[in-house]
């Protein structure tokens, strides 16, 4: 079914390293997906799962000292000698401050960052946060937010000045900002965090972007204005045929937006396919312990369930299965020794687990282990 | 004891009536009172002992406002705050007081029966202690140091799931949920009747606040404590609490036991409200129920009901006429002028 819409962005063994004085993290750890136009593909996983990296890394942003190897490819449509061809552009080639990376960056893929005080994950320093809220400000423009907004959509979709100015109070009014009028001539740093969010989305969608990369976009947000806000993406994508990469821990948000998903952990996908299926068989033990500790409204669970243990250090991972240690369907002598690979658990889904792994990997652990047996 | 928000039974423990927290909004040269923004405008709820009355709502409703006044930690404007304290108590048995009545020193000693749960797990305990000093401060503070008070601490600790060798360990060495827990640890040290818990669980992952929410449940069936559990997330309220009141711009909307509420809604905030959250179940395409516009101004609300520029039942008499919070249902009160006649959806089979 999902065959039929066109290939957007082809991400192949994606992987992205930092060296730190602690060691190496592996933020993300060999990530392979496609994200196709009119559909959406949610990620999610708690903090720490890599998932922020990886949105990063589609706009080829992965800030220092990370390196990010594997292929990210964009399959833009460009107009040469009248008629409409596919142009293959491999994101990761590009340089990172490039002309061309930067007229991608806001036309042709837009981001909405998460407010940056609203989490902090443990891997990084007090420091790096404080580096990713200027860079955050330097997409937050020092420039009225007219200015950025009617410069963008005058470059992607062509209008003139005056209607571009047109677009963008409309956009600001249709994320429910009230005085669209007059805020379009204000400056970010007026505004209060929801607001700032809200006007970070505006800019956004307001160039008609073939694909949108929302990173928990609505967290800040009151649940009613989150409402309106997913409203107006489903809208946008139904006319525009927008793909949205939507990065979020909220599952009720995903079963909303997302046509299919990946579960991440510790940089690793443990689970992918179609959301209906996903929800409703989930396969890999994180998955089914995610999905049940969720309260969800309507629905009295007498108790939530719960994953024991905790996050491990990324400098100090079990060996096999990273989620070995936490996960109640745990097999000794082979999750603590084999790390899974993603196998196919259905026809639209596919699961990291050694429950599922018909034939393990080639590996002499894994024929000795097997021999054993 | 009158009508409007009242308890009938003796397991009331506290009644809050006719609350209001004002702040003033200066201007001008001489900074003069130029307005005021109604935090916390009229405000009547009551918690029941051992139960978990939700006090749940937007920003800017007022609901973190509400739970800090009812400590005295904003000085109420206005109303009367009946606790039935044991701290206080001559008899030994839990007697009545007004908690806006008490001098400092008496308050002090309420704080023994009331404590409080704070939503920032890394700003709430003071990085310089240890989880030895940060669990006894209340203690130290209440002059209740005894000999076995180590043991104590490492009890409380081991009940909040945090392993004893933790207790000369620094803030900063734990998780955010590690951390909330010494917080709920510090919360149980003076043995309270009620827990104010102020967003306990937002800053957390999911599957840490699962386990968050888990032991708040079990303390409450062991100490037989009552909470007043502040949040924004209705999933989260609706699981932990007894009964939920919905707060809007200062005001109650709807106040019920929780199944009942979430069912039945009768205010039509509460109605749009729950139909706003997203549902984690893909098979669900629901019909939401658009707000138009923005939450009221606390500073400049509109007159007659609060709600009534955005609620799609308004009538004349909405724009005019401030309703009261009444008993439309035993024990479900509301809001609204037409409470009770209008046919809501709420998102629950109950």
């Amino acid at each position: 079914m999902s065959e039929t819409k066109d290939v957007l962005i082809d991400v192949r063994d994606l992987r992205i390293r930092f060296d730190v004085r602690d060691g190496i993290v592996n933020a993300v750890d060999g990530a392979n997906f496609t994200i196709r136009r009119g559909r959406t593909l949610g990620v999610i996983g708690e903090s720490g799962c890599g998932k922020s990296m990886t949105a990063k890394a589609i706009m080829n942003m992965v800030p220092r000292p990370g390196v990010m190897t594997g292929e990210v490819t964009l399959y833009r449509k460009v107009r040469q000698n009248g008629s409409e061809i596919t142009e293959e552009v491999r994101i990761d080639q590009l340089d990172k401050d490039g002309e061309k990376i930067r007229q991608i960056r806001g036309g042709t893929i837009t981001m909405i960052f998460q407010e940056p005080m609203s989490s902090l994950t443990p891997v990084f320093t007090a420091g790096f946060h404080i580096m990713e809220a200027v860079n955050l400000h330097r997409h937050l423009p020092v420039e009225t937010i007219g200015d950025t907004m009617i410069r963008n959509i005058e470059e992607k979709r062509g209008v003139s000045k005056e209607e571009a100015r047109e677009i963008a109070i409309d956009m600001l009014r249709k994320v429910g900002l009230p005085n669209a009028a007059q805020r379009v001539d204000t400056y970010p740093h007026q505004l209060s965090g929801g607001q700032r969010q809200r006007v970070m989305i505006a800019i956004a969608l307001s160039t008609h972007p073939d694909l949108l990369i929302a990173d928990e976009p609505t967290t800040a947000l009151d649940v009613s204005i989150e409402a309106q806000i997913l409203d107006l993406m489903r809208d946008l994508q139904e006319t525009t045929d927008m793909a949205i990469l939507f990065i979020t821990h909220n599952m009720g948000v995903i079963a909303e937006m997302a046509d299919e998903m990946v579960v991440m952990y510790m940089g690793k996908e443990v689970e992918e396919g179609s959301v209906i299926d996903i929800f409703e068989n989930p396969r890999h033990p994180y998955t089914r312990l995610l999905l049940a500790s969720i309260p969800e409204i309507g629905e009295k669970k007498s108790e939530l369930a719960t994953i024991k243990g905790m996050v491990p250090s990324p400098f100090n991972l079990p060996p096999g299965c990273v989620f070995h240690p936490r996960c109640p369907d745990f097999m000794p002598g082979k999750c603590d020794v084999i790390p899974p690979q993603l196998a196919t658990v259905a026809e639209n889904q596919n699961a990291r687990c050694l429950l599922y792994d018909p034939c393990w990997p080639d590996t002499p652990e894994a024929q000795a282990i097997k021999a054993k047996a | 004891m009158a009508e409007n928000g009242k308890p009938k039974d003796d397991n009331v423990i506290l009644d809050v009536k006719g609350l209001k927290k004002y702040f003033p909004i200066t201007g001008g040269m001489m900074q003069r009172v130029v307005g005021y923004v109604k935090a916390v405008d009229d405000v009547n709820f009551f918690v029941r002992e051992g139960e978990t009355l939700g006090l749940v709502g937007e920003s800017g409703c007022g609901k973190t406002t509400a739970g800090r006044a009812v400590l005295r930690l904003y000085e109420p404007t206005d109303g009367t705050i009946m606790f039935k304290s044991r701290a206080l108590s001559q008899s030994g048995k839990p007697e009545w007081i007004n908690l806006r009545e008490l001098d400092r020193a008496q308050l002090k000693k309420v704080y023994q029966d009331i404590s409080m749960i704070f939503q920032d797990p890394i700003g709430s305990l003071n990085p310089r202690m240890t989880v030895y000093d940060i669990i006894t401060e209340p203690l130290l503070i209440h002059d209740k140091i005894a000999p076995d008070t180590e043991d104590y601490v490492i009890q409380l600790l081991e009940r909040v799931g945090l392993r004893a060798e933790n207790i000369r360990r620094y803030p900063h060495e734990f998780s955010g949920g590690q951390r909330q827990r010494i917080g709920i640890a510090r919360s149980l040290a003076l043995n309270p009747q009620l827990i104010i818990a102020d967003e306990p669980v937002s800053a957390l992952d999911v599957s840490v606040q699962a386990q968050t929410l888990n032991l708040l449940n079990d303390l409450k069936a062991d100490f037989n404590l009552a909470y007043i559990f502040v949040a924004h997330d209705l999933s989260v309220v609706q699981h932990i609490s007894d009964r939920v009141a919905v707060m809007y711009v200062g005001r109650i909307a709807e106040m019920a036991e929780s199944v009942e509420l979430y069912s039945r809604p009768l205010h039509p905030y509460t109605e749009a409200l729950m139909s706003s959250v997203p549902r984690p179940n893909p098979r669900v395409k629901k019909e939401r129920i658009i707000m138009e516009g923005d939450v009221a101004d606390p500073s400049n609300p509109p007159p007659g009901c609060l709600f009534h520029p955005r609620c799609r039942y308004v009538q004349d008499r909405c724009k005019t006429d401030v309703p009261e919070l009444r008993e439309i249902k035993p024990d479900h009160y509301a809001a609204c002028h037409f409470a009770g006649e209008l046919e809501l959806k709420g998102v629950a089979e109950g």
